[in-house]
């Protein structure tokens, strides 16, 4: 194996670390990659108000999810949408052939119903009440 | 040790499930998680602690603000380290310049560590600071935050052919720092 295969393979094969093993360049390789894994270990501090804000970041996304957004930064604006131009065509009349009745149009009439009368006994028998209706609906 | 790694995909789409259903314990759960990981990779984009928070902070407001829209079958260690790393270009490229560059005569910071690890870590960590941002982001997704092969191709949005040879160049370019830097301290 070469020095490129091992590098290209990044030294995780077997024969890829043999390699390395008795390569003191690729062993350089190998350590500079230790080293770089190394740097994982080093904790970032993060700040309180950083902590505040993350917070604030969660309480709005939570808030968010459940459809009530807060506005928390400055958003950008939305520009009103431009008014569209409407272009105004004359309008097309179809061609109407026009037909001249040579009759009389036949239309159906509502047959005369006559009038529906009530009487409506009460409980004084001197008093006699009389209803009516003209014309009932069909 | 790395916090991302304890969380199993399944238990972390469990997470995420939850979170997305507005439990804020779960929300609070999946940023902690995330947190150190981002940051470090922050730092090493970006080289000052306190652009780090400021990107770390829009990292976890842009997750908490898209956290509706993931899919909890694609895995979120991923795509996490996409928008950090996307956020770590956008900041670089607002500075115009990578990082405020050492001076080359300076005298190095660590030249008085005494164990050879140390050195060599700050070595790694100097050398780190000289690669391009994308081989650099390449390197510490894959070797510092142990994501695998395909894990950083998601995260950089590139082939995994092209994540081997980006970590092969990337490796190959520490190693000259490295050196550099090693022959400097010794001088
Ligand atoms: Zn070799």
């Amino acid at each position: 194996m070469t020095c490129e295969e091992a590098r290209w393979l990044e030294f995780e094969s077997e024969e890829a670390r043999a390699h390395a093993a008795g390569c003191a360049e690729c062993g350089e390789w190998v350590a500079d990659g230790v080293a770089l894994r190394g740097l994982a270990d080093e904790a970032v501090p993060v700040p309180r108000a950083t902590r505040r804000w993350l917070r604030t970041v969660v309480a709005a996304a939570v808030a968010a999810v459940a459809g009530v957004w807060v506005a928390m930064v400055p958003r950008q604006e939305i520009p009103p949408p431009p008014i569209p131009v409407v272009a105004v065509a004359k309008p097309v009349l179809p061609a109407v052939e026009v037909q001249v009745p040579t009759q009389a149009p036949v239309v159906a009439r509502r047959k005369a119903v006559a009038p529906l009368y009530l009487k409506i006994e009460t409980s004084d028998p001197d008093v006699i009440i009389y209803w009516t209706v003209e014309g009932g609906e069909e | 040790m790395n916090p991302a790694l304890p969380l199993q995909p399944d238990e972390l789409a469990a997470w995420v499930r939850k979170a997305q259903g507005g439990n804020r314990e779960a929300m609070d759960h999946l940023l902690r998680t995330h947190e150190q990981g981002v940051l470090r990779v922050a730092l090493r984009m970006l080289g000052r602690l306190e652009d780090a928070q400021d990107a770390a902070q829009e990292v976890f407001l842009r997750l908490c603000r898209s956290l509706d829209q993931f899919d909890d079958t694609r895995e979120l260690r991923p795509w996490v380290y996409r928008m950090t790393v996307n956020v770590c270009l956008d900041m670089l490229r607002r500075r115009r310049t990578q990082l405020e560059l050492v001076d080359e005569g300076a005298a190095l910071p660590v030249a008085e560590r005494r164990l050879i690890e140390e050195e060599r870590k700050a070595a790694v960590e100097w050398g780190l600071s000289r690669l391009a941002p994308r081989e650099r982001a390449a390197l510490l997704l894959r070797e510092v935050e142990g994501l695998t092969t395909r894990e950083v191709a998601v995260a950089l949005e590139v082939e995994e052919a092209t994540v081997r040879s980006l970590i092969y160049q990337a490796r190959g370019h520490l190693r000259e720092w490295v050196k550099r830097y090693e022959g400097r301290v010794r001088k």
